[in-house]
């Protein structure tokens, strides 16, 4: 994992979500997409809180989208992973990988 | 297709009290889900949900400023016996009005800049005040000063252990 952050669960799948989404996405994927994949509901407003939190760690960034009468008039804010923010998960992948790896007995019984 | 209209105090409560910068988007989100097909207890949910989110990390700094308030308000009195007792909630509802939209336009004005952002709401925050009470508070110059030292003292002291964005802990 790389020095000076730490990635929190529900950051981590928002991350991974938005890596999955490959385009730039808004919250309402973001949410269905750690929805069908974590099988737990994702409450829009927590998935913003990480968002923003994640932006603050300059792992992701963002811009406002046109706004859209469906929405009411408002702008959908568009996130996609940065950089730096891809690399974040390569270490966060490698050090999971490498503490699930140490423990034989829970591989063996989840096998 | 008919358009649905979400829960008009949930979107209230969710553009009055939202303090980020994705309140807007936010809201647009649950309006295009609630459009889609969700049910109004959904919206609520997610509504109290992401109230909770944004404002739960806030409120012990809240309780301190709010009664650090309290307690000038009170220090005021002691000053001035012949205020009115009017004042009290007066104030309070005054500064329960103007915070909300206070904070909004200073984090709008230097959405990037904190310093920036900081002192241009303790400008707004402090001009309300002072608007406060001298309309219900008529007194001595020097003791509204002192006052409003003792003030800033406190909410920074509120702000400083518990709250970020600075601009809601009042």
């Amino acid at each position: 994992m790389a020095r000076g952050s730490s990635l929190g669960e529900f950051e981590l799948m928002v991350l991974l979500a938005l890596i999955r989404l490959e385009d730039e996405a808004y919250g309402v994927p973001i949410a269905r997409e750690i929805e069908q994949c974590a099988g737990r509901e994702a409450a829009l407003g927590s998935v913003y809180a990480a968002l923003e939190r994640l932006e603050s760690k300059g792992l992701v960034s963002s811009r406002l989208g046109d706004p859209t009468a469906e929405r009411g008039g408002r702008a959908k804010r568009f996130f996609k992973v940065t950089d730096q923010g891809l690399t974040e998960a390569r270490a966060t992948q490698r050090a999971l990988t490498s503490l699930w790896n140490g423990i034989p007995g829970l591989r063996e019984q989840m096998s | 297709m008919t358009e649905r209209k979400p829960p008009t105090l949930a979107t209230c409560l969710l553009k009055w009290l939202g303090v980020s910068d994705a309140n807007e988007p936010l809201v647009g989100d649950l309006t295009e889900e609630f459009q889609n097909g969700r049910s109004a207890a959904w919206y609520w949910r997610q509504t109290l949900s992401a109230l909770r989110r944004y404002l739960g990390p806030h409120s012990v700094g809240a309780l301190i400023g709010w009664a650090a308030q309290l307690a000038v308000v009170l220090t005021m009195r002691h000053y001035n016996p012949q205020s009115s007792w009017v004042a009290l909630p007066v104030g309070a509802a005054i500064l329960i009005l103007l915070s909300p939209p206070l904070g909004r336009f200073t984090k709008r004005a230097a959405p990037r800049l904190r310093l920036r952002a900081v002192a241009l709401d303790d400008f707004a925050y402090y001009l309300a005040n002072y608007l406060m009470i001298a309309s219900f508070l008529p007194m001595k110059v020097t003791t509204v000063l002192y006052c409003e030292v003792l003030w800033f003292i406190a909410r920074q002291l509120a702000l400083v252990f518990s709250c970020r964005p600075r601009h809601i802990a009042n």
